[in-house]
């Protein structure tokens, strides 16, 4: 599910020495009591980030920015502000129909009528020529949240269109995420103050994020290709699966939290603070922790624009519950790609969460060695999970399942497990323990933070990772662009 | 002092990004002006790539980003780095010709031709002689990581076999006998030392059907001067692991100590003669050539 897009990415050298330098000094060669034009520096350069290689879809998004401040506007006058927001809503909802799933749905139109109509060709609806503009349910959703918080209340109007433009278009979190809440930047916007503190974290996380993406995802990326290619065509082994679909569990976590982290560590640089977006996903005891884990602003999205208003937990029966449950895990699996792979994604989350709800697990069982089961249960969960949302089509989905148990494989074990497994192998104990909090606990303890050998330490440690990750891309290693569906 | 070191990551970043930036803008300039010209012609987005690509080409000191890419790609023990393999012999492989596949149709019309090219040079009363020159890449299973194979070893060895079945005169250099396989640990090449064993075994082979002039003088390594130059080579594999992967390569030259005449000359871009120089082989080698 991987595709070679032409975008300009975090992990890439015309990034880190071009367009980062270009801005920063632009950015901070601007006096400070000039706000405005900061943020004007910020929002050409977000508009040029957006428009490397693919600058037609520049004007969708100023399509997008255009309409919801409009729509904005019109429901802060408060005169049909319902009926605005209902417009906003559809605005931004065809937007991403149109663009993302236009072709899914006449895909599965032209099935279904293969099946009524045979063998005739003419009644078919013809397929679009309509590409994915990147990051386009990222900024959707953003625009949509404004809206909402503008008819709540919860929010000022903002009438500077190129302010709002920045907030939808401000290229950390651009093409993917966090996706920020205008109410958490609509105050730095106008007033922010950046200063060497922040820029220094911003710089680390930044750092810590490039290697999270560049060194481990991209290496592990290598191995999940190549299990789940085997996979597809029949030759893979039991070991092999395993080893993928480890691999895979772990590149798209570094993956997804390295472009956090690096979205974060940005919005820092320029004053911003951005909220978190992961916090150790794999340990937790129940697949709704792992969801309060996990893309934590896209689980909160959901929560409060589409669960809540439907509800929540606190309805009258348990049919609407699950009602509930079933539209926001659909809407979810939906999001992620127009697929089917993505929609059994999202109902198998339904499925796994509705069960917990309904149950009570894990919070019910008593003892720790059932508890720890559970634990097991749920990182199992997820990782089969992972396995429908990265192969190419259910059908290769349901060999790798079955590979996993040892039903059509080609063996137990062979030399490209080893292979796989020996070159890698101090990168995958490295994944893991990285993908636990056991690293942060251990500096907590020895008291490194905020000393002046702490810092000594860190500097060097993230020197060290930026030049490593900069000759991987210099040298242009494999780095693979996940989020294209998104 | 603690402020110092506490913004010290900030001001080591900002150094980095802008000396990468100046050292680089050079690149970035070249790669643009090479790229704009094809705007009309291609996609935006192969413009976009074929930049990145160029920028990343020729960026500054690139053998150092090739450097510290080897030395982190030893420090977590791979063996398979940037397109080489590395064997248990400490020697550099290339991957492409390792997975490489043989095409045994074709490998048998190339037998077939040269049977053939030899039978018809001896009807026309030619002396001729199978040279199978020894291949880095003639290796045992156990040299290779991962239980890896090389296909070229039975493509040879299908060619010695076929060809002294029919009679013909076969030299295979790949007997340890005539010293002949050693190879640079970063490069696919033979050593020049082993390249001179290998002339000296076809000099003496040709020798015994032909009666040579001066074979003994110029095949006794007495009558040459060798000079080594140490850790010099980084060969074709070598540059894309860097030298902190496996180290470099000794180099030697061999130079006659007897006299040789040689006529050099230079042809220009139009097939004219540009330069000639007569004189021994150690001018050419030591002089001119530079």
């Amino acid at each position: 599910m991987l595709r070679k897009e032409v975008r300009m990415l975090f992990s890439s050298t015309v990034f880190i020495f071009c367009f980062l330098p270009l801005t920063i000094l632009t950015y901070f060669a601007t006096p400070r009591k000039y706000l405005e034009v900061r943020n004007g520096v910020l929002l050409i350069f977000s508009i040029g980030f957006y428009a490397w290689g693919e600058p037609k879809f520049v004007l969708i998004m100023l399509f997008s920015i255009l309409g919801n401040y409009f729509v904005g506007l019109c429901i802060d006058k408060r005169k049909h502000a319902k009926l605005f927001l209902e417009i906003g809503i559809a605005f931004n909802i065809s937007i991403i129909f149109i663009f993302k799933y236009l072709n899914f749905a006449i895909a599965n139109i032209n099935e279904l009528l293969s099946h009524v109509f045979l063998e005739n060709e003419m009644v078919r609806v013809p397929q679009t020529e309509i590409s994915l503009p990147i990051g386009i349910s990222f900024f959707t959703f953003q625009a949509i949240s404004y809206i909402i918080d503008v008819y709540r209340k919860k929010v000022d109007v903002q009438k500077n269109p190129f302010y709002l433009g920045l907030y939808i278009s401000f290229f950390p979190q651009l093409i993917a995420g966090p996706i920020v809440r205008y109410t958490d930047i609509n105050v730095a916007i106008i007033e922010r103050k950046e200063s060497w503190e922040k820029f220094n974290v911003g710089v680390k996380r930044f750092i810590f994020g490039l290697a999270k993406k560049v060194i481990l995802s991209n290496n592990m990326a290598l191995i999940a290709d190549r299990a789940f290619a085997d996979a597809a065509d029949n030759r893979i082994t039991t070991m092999l699966a395993w080893l993928g679909i480890v691999a895979y569990t772990l590149q798209i976590f570094f993956d997804f939290s390295g472009y956090s982290d690096m979205a974060i560590g940005l919005g820092k640089i320029f004053g911003f603070d951005f909220n978190e977006n992961f916090n150790y996903p794999y340990i937790s005891k129940s697949v709704s922790e792992f969801w309060r884990r996990w893309h934590i602003s896209l689980g909160s999205w959901f929560r409060d624009y589409v669960y809540f208003p439907l509800g929540g937990s606190r309805v009258k029966t348990r049919s609407r519950l699950i009602f509930n449950l079933f539209v926001v895990w659909l809407l979810t699996g939906i999001w992620h790609g127009a697929s089917w792979n993505f929609i059994v994604w999202g109902l198998l989350y339904f499925v796994l969460i509705t069960f917990e709800k309904i149950s009570g697990y894990p919070e019910k069982l008593k003892t720790k060695i059932v508890k720890f089961l559970y634990r097991v249960f749920t990182l199992i969960s997820v990782m089969f999970g992972w396995v429908i949302f990265r192969a190419e089509g259910m059908r290769n989905a349901g060999k790798y399942l079955f590979a996993l148990v040892g039903i059509g494989v080609n063996g137990f074990i062979d030399n490209v497990f080893i292979q796989f497994f020996m070159e890698n192998v101090i990168l995958l104990v490295f994944s893991i323990l990285l993908a636990t909090p056991l690293v942060d606990e251990v500096l907590r303890r020895i008291k490194l933070k905020d000393t002046v050998l702490g810092d000594i330490y860190t500097s060097v440690i993230c020197m060290l990772l930026l030049i490593v990750c900069s000759s991987y891309l210099v040298l242009e290693s494999y780095n693979p662009f996940i989020y294209f569906n998104f | 002092m603690k402020n110092f070191c506490k913004y010290s990551l900030s001001a080591l970043f900002l150094l980095y990004l802008y000396s990468g930036m100046f050292f680089n803008v050079g690149n970035i300039k070249n790669s643009m002006i090479l790229v704009v010209d094809s705007l009309g012609e291609k996609s935006i987005k192969t413009v976009v790539t074929d930049f990145e690509k160029e920028v990343n080409e020729n960026f500054y000191r690139k053998m150092d980003m090739v450097d510290v890419n080897g030395a982190f790609k030893k420090f977590c023990g791979q063996k398979i780095v940037n397109g080489t393999i590395l064997g248990s012999n400490d020697k550099l492989y290339a991957q492409d010709v390792i997975e490489q596949e043989l095409d045994w149709d074709r490998e048998r019309k190339n037998l077939d031709y040269t049977l053939k090219l030899m039978e018809h040079a001896e009807k026309n009363g030619a002396i001729t002689l199978y040279v199978q020159h020894p291949d880095k890449y003639d290796i045992d299973k156990d040299e290779l990581p991962y239980g890896m194979t090389v296909a070229r070893t039975e493509r040879d060895n299908y060619f010695v076999d076929s060809i002294k079945k029919s009679g013909k005169n076969v030299l295979d250099l790949r007997e340890d006998k005539y010293g002949a396989k050693e190879f640079y640990k970063t490069d696919h090449h033979w050593t020049v030392e082993s390249s001179f064993s290998a002339d000296q075994a076809i000099m003496e082979y040709l020798d015994t059907l032909v009666d040579l002039d001066g074979v003994e003088e110029k095949n006794s390594i007495e009558n040459y001067d060798k000079i080594t130059y140490t850790k010099s080579l980084l060969g074709s594999n070598g540059i894309r692991t860097g030298e902190f992967y496996v180290g470099k390569d000794d180099y030697s030259i061999l130079i006659p100590k007897f006299e040789t005449d040689y006529l050099f000359q230079r042809y220009d871009s139009n097939e004219k003669l540009s330069w000639e120089k007569k004189g021994g082989i150690s001018k050419f080698l030591l002089i001119w050539i530079y």
